[in-house]
């Protein structure tokens, strides 16, 4: 009963409040802007996470990430044009039920059910984690290599429509982790002698370079026009929301359960979690033929699928160390900032930390509501912020939120050239997800297979003799194959037919 | 900025050989069969394989022929120089930040970014001036980020 509330005290405090409603205001107002992403919010708020105790800058990356989520609908409803990317899988539906007059049940529902969503996701992190834990105390570096191996090949074959940019992605994110001494044998790599990089490439710099600078840039390029914002009025967003519960109970449920699951599938985050809620929805609907004309059911599944896996997402991130997305990879180097290194041991060595965690997820999903009611309020108002005057404001925060840290030309360098190179390369159809994955999971990776080769002296046979590892290796060689298995199972077909 | 996927993947593939030599001077680790050379000698070479499939697959499928096409933004003078200014702007904050201080270099770099984004010139000097003050007080006074005084050092408070 102690750690709860000592949890409760960590989170109900005046600074802790204050944060939250900070971040809440700013992770609405940069999901509600288009071309300003829920990854770019966090990406922004790292650099002042630093310079706050553990619970607060928690509380911060939460509060923002659920906000950014639930805020990337409105410019979808009203623009069609989606905040983030976990609203593009319904932005054309939303945007049809706004050109109809109903744009209040489109953002209603979304704000609802996203809220509904990510309280049961939270459930599940609640329940889930903690058991989890237990059972990942006795994983010894075999299971984490696997573990690891299986993540990264879900982020590149689930998460990809384009595994091998995607794989290329992680390798550059691998080869940025092996830079300086960082390494088991403590060896300096591609420093080129420099002593910058003795102590590897920042992760913040690339972060901020790659999800942040990156966005300025391709929004100081753009030359399209803007889109006009659909001039009805907006009327009372939770009319009708008790009857749509009534209505649509089913979706409500399979969204928030789909999107879990995706969520804790390595690699693969909110976006995808909606793609496939939204597919699902129109798929066992009753009314299939009405999706894509302005029918509320799909905005209901998928809403409340897109902040569910933002829960999702936290378990193998807390209980591993692996990260659910790009989201839970920042907030993994958060962690390892405030030396709350994640794994199985933060829940039992620290459980106050875990339930103020828990805490935090179920007060953000709350007052995601009000927040999210003023926020359509002023939601025209948002829209038409000037892009003009708002880019050298991130860009200033870019620069001093990486320069800050350490004092350093060098690391404004490095976010720069990620940035550059995150712009040609998105631009090229490269994924930039899979490079932070890489980033944060390399230097696992590579501790977790010395480790084990030295254990196994060298046999890789004995990378298989534990059960879950074993089960866990075929599952990943399995992954790895799968292509070629159904390329042959295709072409057996054929030539049967 | 449009690249073909064949220079791309060649380019990867490259990337990948250069780790594959660096990394084969490495030494090992002593006592044992594997070496800080092993991971990014792995990296390196499923790049190269990566890169290289990258490169056949681009050639086999029907894509564009030009090999780099550079963006709308190209036709425009204004895009152009907003382009540039983000680069030269923070390389301008990470070399004179130290020397001038942050309340010194931010409000002139603020000042060309808006005009270069296209605001006009009264409105991007009053933009600037405030966001440098409120950044100053947000990160300095609220979080404790150390910004830099520079030639303001005796003034700092």
């Amino acid at each position: 009963m102690e750690p709860m509330l000592q949890a409760f005290r960590m989170v109900f405090n005046g600074e802790t409040l204050l944060i939250i409603m900070a971040s809440s205001v700013f992770g609405l107002f940069v999901g509600a802007v288009p071309g300003l992403s829920a990854t770019m919010a966090l990406a922004l708020l790292v650099p002042m996470t630093f310079f706050m105790e553990p619970i607060p800058a928690l509380a911060a990356m939460v509060t923002t990430s659920a906000m950014a989520i639930f805020a990337g609908d409105i410019p979808g409803c009203l623009l069609r044009m989606p905040g983030t990317a976990a609203s593009a899988a319904y932005t054309d539906e939303a945007y049809a039920m706004s050109r109809n007059g109903h744009a209040e049940t489109a953002l209603g529902s979304g704000l609802v059910f996203s809220a509904v969503g990510g309280l049961f996701g939270t459930a599940v992190l609640i329940v889930a984690a903690p058991v989890l834990a237990e059972f990942a105390l006795n994983f010894t570096s075999f299971e984490y290599f696997w573990l690891i191996l299986l993540g990264i090949t879900c982020a590149i074959v689930i998460s990809s429509d384009r595994p091998l940019k995607g794989g290329l992605m992680l390798l550059a994110g691998f080869l940025v982790a092996s830079v300086g001494m960082n390494n088991p044998a403590a060896f300096p790599r591609f420093t080129g002698g420099s002593t910058d990089l003795l102590g590897g490439i920042g992760f913040l710099p690339m972060l901020i370079g790659m999800f942040a600078a990156s966005e300025v840039l391709r929004s100081a390029l753009d030359r399209s026009p803007r889109a006009t914002i659909i001039d009805k009025p907006i009327g009372n967003v939770f009319s009708g929301m008790w009857r749509l519960s009534v209505q649509y109970p089913m979706q409500i449920v399979r969204g928030s359960t789909l999107g879990t699951i995706v969520g804790a599938l390595p690699g693969a985050g909110s976006d995808i979690a909606a793609w496939m809620s939204y597919a699902l929805s129109k798929k066992l609907s009753k009314e299939p033929e009405k999706f894509g004309t302005g029918h509320v059911e799909g905005i209901i599944e998928s809403g409340a699928a897109n902040n569910s896996a933002l829960a999702g997402a936290w378990i193998p991130a807390l209980v591993f160390g692996i990260p659910g997305d790009t989201l839970t990879a920042i907030v993994i180097g958060v962690l390892y900032m405030k030396n709350l290194n994640p794994g199985p041991t933060l829940f039992t060595t620290n459980p106050q930390n875990m339930y103020a965690i828990y805490i935090l997820f179920i007060f953000a999903n709350l007052i995601m509501i009000p927040f999210g009611w003023a926020t359509i309020k002023v939601a025209k108002r948002l829209l038409t912020v000037p892009r003009e005057i708002l880019l050298p404001i991130i860009l200033l925060a870019c620069i001093v939120g990486t320069f800050g840290m350490n004092n350093s030309a060098f690391d404004v360098g490095i976010m720069l050239v990620a940035g550059i190179l995150a712009y040609i390369l998105e631009e090229n159809g490269f994924p930039v997800a899979p490079a932070i994955l890489g980033v944060v999971l390399g230097p696992m990776l590579e501790e977790n297979f010395v480790k084990s080769m030295i254990k196994s002296d060298g046999e890789i046979a004995e990378f298989f003799r534990r059960p879950v590892a074993g089960v866990l290796g075929v599952l990943t060689l399995m992954a790895w194959t799968w292509p070629l298995i159904r390329k042959a199972l295709a072409l057996r077909r054929g030539s049967e037919a | 900025m449009k690249i073909h996927d064949s220079i791309l993947g060649l380019a990867f593939a490259m990337l990948g050989l250069a780790v594959l030599l660096t990394v084969s001077g490495y030494p090992g680790m002593p006592g044992q069969d594997v070496g800080p050379a092993l991971f990014p000698g792995a990296v390196g070479a499923l790049m190269v394989v990566f890169g290289l499939a990258l490169a056949v697959r681009a050639r086999r499928l029907a894509m564009s022929r030009r090999l780099v096409a550079l963006g709308d933004w190209a036709g425009s003078p204004r895009h152009i120089l907003a382009g540039l200014s983000i680069i030269l702007g923070c390389l301008a904050y990470a070399l004179l930040s130290n020397t001038l201080g942050f309340l010194l270099i931010a409000p002139p770099v603020l000042f060309v970014w808006h005009l270069a984004f296209g605001v006009r010139m009264p409105k991007a000097a009053a933009s600037a001036l405030l966001t440098t003050v409120v950044t100053w007080a947000v990160f300095y006074k609220g979080l404790g980020v150390p910004l830099p005084w520079g030639l303001l050092k005796t003034y700092a408070f």
